[in-house]
């Protein structure tokens, strides 16, 4: 086995194909290649890093230099933004349409009054209403390219950012090269071109605490999971879900506590994962009805 | 094919996006996400392995009186083959029958010709007169383009003869043609910034054939609020009348041929600037300038000869003389198009177009649409049309003995070097009005059906003829009126 080290990237190669990691938007972040061409494969490696980097750099929360930070920073007037971020929040705007109103991405302020850490820390209803004042895509003025951001709210792109990643950096490498691959960013993953011998990837979905991973075969599309069992808060024998209904500023009743979607892309993936964890007791229904390939897990004692 | 179109009509009626407020039921969740996918990852690249977008449409044209009627469907195919380039496919296939006025005047007596084995030029040649604002090509169906089947004897006398009762317009009956057209466009981005556009034409006649070349450039400033553009066309035609050109001024009994076939260059040159002054307001200003060199004439057009309001004795027929026009023709036009968003979804298309040319035509177009959405699907978009118009300096309804023609026994001298009654050449106005009713789909297909109606009005002086002539109590011009029905289908493939 070979193995390369550069920096802050590991390549391994494993007979006919070869994995990188490294690590960006918070999470471990793998390529398989189809390919034991190691300096082709360090190379696209290398871009596919920085590729997620930049993602990561431009939307973060918590870098000061990022798009984020300067539109909090320039809040309440007019701001100017590039295409790319232009056409992120075009999709913003998109997704609260189709999830009238649920999907929000001015809704990250709610965490600070709800921390989701197993704990019986919830918050007063008064806490929540107030802080429900600063949630409201129709309230901030987009339009495109310029954005208002009313004084007090905030944009996370979270909810969007690593689907986005996994796709930006899935068709970067697609332009430049025909072998197979398939980039995982923290169980977030798309896959391009069928491999050599024929045989898919094999991937598996760890869908619960106690189940053991499905194993899956992917030749292409993409599969996005949102929902963490981990991430909840308990009182009086009530679960309450990490996923937030903006609209009541409250947990999603009876959300699954996870929800993998297969879908030609990382993005729609993620998304119909994410809009159908928000529709709580029916999102087996919803994604029913978008004739998509899923699988939910509930915990039994999930309720709210 | 041009990056900027001119003229008003079917700018397409997509709105601004309107994404705020539009209810989807669940089950269409996963198509509209996947377009905002495509969208959001830029993707053509994906985008275009979703086919062709293609706007199909059918065009029922119908003048009143039995003049002409046409049927026209078109197919136009758009593909994204990359990120920053698409290509264009238009086809168009129509087929025009009916009776087309001669150009000779009605009279209180019958009148009887052969039929000259005849047929208009195409209508492309007068896109500018045309009479309507069908807007599916770049032509008028309304302007003559015939064959005439019992033509094949040529010569010697052969060829039909139709009459046209006292009082009553002459018509020559028999005519139709087919037309085929075919185009081709490229668009691609240079920069972030230039973008670049070429494309070419083909189309055919029984008696036209053209040939155009187009290349434009663009350039977004300002943050893309302001685009300016430079486009140019070229086109070639060839003119191959039936039995030949005429010469100008010609006996119609008595015709010379001139040759078999004509040609005739058109360069146009035209420069566009579009700006967005708020979201809600867009606007857009061009200027173009046309210059055709070549034969402009219509080969089978005549005028009476009249002497006092009377109808001349000739040697087969009354004395009537085939058409001549100015083998130049500059032209200039300015128009002016605002689009403004009444609400979201609602939206009001003004236009004003101002052309003037060395022929001594004038004309202003005032165009108005608007776009009224009346629930998540439905749209109704009622348009209205005002155009006028000022004659041709050599327009003339007839040629009058004495001033305009020396008439010499059975000799006459023309003293006049250009002259023609073609209609759209004369001064008149005319007003469209429709209805358009259009459905969209959740996949963003649309279907629609507008039904529009076209009147004319002579706005010519009248030219005074002694009471009780041959011409006397007689419309010196044709008025055209006309309806037309258009539907279009445009979704994706």
């Amino acid at each position: 086995m070979v193995v390369v080290k550069a920096p802050a990237i590991q390549l391994m190669e494993y007979g006919d194909y070869s994995v990188g990691r490294f690590q960006a938007l918070g999470c471990p972040c793998e390529v398989l290649f189809d390919s034991t061409d190691m300096p082709l494969v360090l190379d696209l490696l290398t871009q596919a890093r920085d590729e997620a980097w930049r993602i990561e750099r431009k939307y973060s929360r918590y870098r000061d230099d990022s798009v984020i930070s300067r539109i909090h920073r320039q809040a309440g007037e007019p701001i100017q933004l590039d295409d790319e971020t232009a056409r992120l929040l075009d999709f913003a705007a998109s997704l609260h349409a189709l999830s009238e109103g649920r999907f929000d991405v001015t809704s990250g302020v709610l965490r600070r009054v709800w921390q989701f850490d197993q704990s019986d820390h919830l918050p007063s209803h008064a806490q929540v209403d107030e802080i429900r004042q600063l949630v409201g895509w129709p309230k901030l003025d987009w339009q495109s390219p310029v954005l208002t951001l009313p004084v007090g709210m905030e944009l996370d792109l979270g909810g969007i950012g690593k689907e986005y990643a996994v796709d930006a950096v899935t068709e970067l490498l697609a332009r430049q090269t025909s072998m197979s691959l398939l980039v995982n960013f923290g169980g977030d993953l798309r896959c391009h071109g069928r491999r050599r011998n024929g045989v898919a990837w094999l991937v598996a979905i760890d869908n619960g605490s106690d189940g053991r991973p499905q194993t899956l075969q992917m030749q292409q599309g993409a599969l996005a999971t949102s929902g963490n069992q981990y991430r909840y808060l308990q009182r009086d024998g009530v679960r309450y879900s990490h996923i937030l209904d903006p609209l009541t500023g409250w947990p999603v009743r009876r959300a699954p506590a996870s929800v993998t979607v297969a879908a030609s892309t990382c993005t729609q993936a993620g998304m119909l994962s994410t809009l159908a964890a928000l529709q709580g007791a029916g999102a087996e229904a919803f994604l029913q009805q978008q004739e998509v390939t899923y699988w939910i897990y509930r915990d039994e004692i999930t309720a709210g | 094919m041009q990056l900027n179109h001119s003229t008003s009509g079917s700018s397409g009626s997509r709105k601004p996006d309107a994404s705020g407020d539009r209810r989807l039921t669940a089950a269409s969740v996963a198509g509209q996400l996947a377009l905002a996918t495509a969208t959001l990852l830029g993707h053509s690249a994906e985008a275009a392995d979703q086919g062709w977008q293609v706007d199909s449409g059918l065009l029922i044209y119908q003048e009143a009186d039995d003049r002409v009627s046409a049927v026209e469907p078109a197919l136009d195919f758009v593909r994204q083959v990359d990120e920053d380039t698409s290509l264009r496919i238009h086809l168009v296939y129509d087929t025009l029958t009916g009776a087309s006025p001669n150009g000779a005047m009605p009279a209180n007596k019958p009148q009887t010709f052969t039929s000259a084995s005849s047929a208009g030029i195409t209508a492309s040649s007068y896109s500018d007169y045309s009479t309507s604002a069908v807007s599916m090509t770049r032509s008028s169906p309304s302007s003559s383009s015939r064959t005439d089947h019992d033509d094949d004897d040529d010569g010697e006398g052969g060829g039909s003869t139709y009459t046209a009762a006292a009082g009553e317009r002459p018509l020559d009956q028999s005519f139709e043609d087919q037309r085929y057209v075919v185009g081709l466009g490229w668009t691609t981005k240079l920069t972030p910034v230039w973008q670049a556009s070429v494309g070419g034409s083909y189309s055919t006649e029984s008696d036209f054939t053209s040939y155009s070349v187009n290349g434009a450039i663009a350039r977004e400033l300002n943050n893309k609020n302001t685009t300016l553009s430079l486009g140019t066309n070229l086109e070639y035609d060839i003119i191959t009348p039936h039995g030949g050109t005429r010469k100008a001024l010609s006996r119609y009994d008595q015709a010379s041929i001139v040759s078999e076939q004509e040609s005739k260059t058109v360069a146009d040159l035209s420069l566009g600037l579009s700006q967005v002054f708020t979201r809600r307001w867009i606007s857009r200003f061009n200027l173009g300038v046309s210059h055709a060199s070549g034969y402009q004439a219509d080969p089978y057009k005549f005028l009476t000869v009249a002497a006092d309001g009377n109808l001349i004795d000739s040697i087969d027929s009354y004395l009537y003389l085939y058409e001549s026009r100015p083998e130049q023709r500059t032209k200039y036009t300015f128009y002016w198009q605002n689009k403004l968003a009444l609400t979201n979804d609602d939206v009001l298309d003004t236009s004003w177009r101002y052309m003037t040319d060395d022929w001594g035509i004038r004309s202003h177009t005032a165009d108005m649409s608007l776009h009224w959405q009346l629930g998540s699907n439905w749209y109704l978009k009622p348009h209205y049309r005002w155009y006028r118009q000022t004659a041709a300096d050599f327009y003339k309804p007839f040629l009058q003995a004495g001033s305009d023609v020396t008439v010499v026994g059975q000799g006459y001298v023309p003293q006049l070097k250009y002259a023609s009654a073609d209609g759209r050449l004369g001064a008149f106005s005319a007003v469209t009005t429709g209805l358009q009713l259009g459905y969209q789909m959740a996949d963003n297909s649309e279907l629609s059906i507008a039904l529009e109606r076209y009147r004319q009005i002579d706005n010519n002086r009248h030219i005074d003829v002694p009471q009780g002539s041959d011409l006397s109590g007689m419309d010196q011009f044709a008025e055209t009126r006309a309806w037309w029905l258009r539907a279009r289908y445009s979704f994706h493939w």
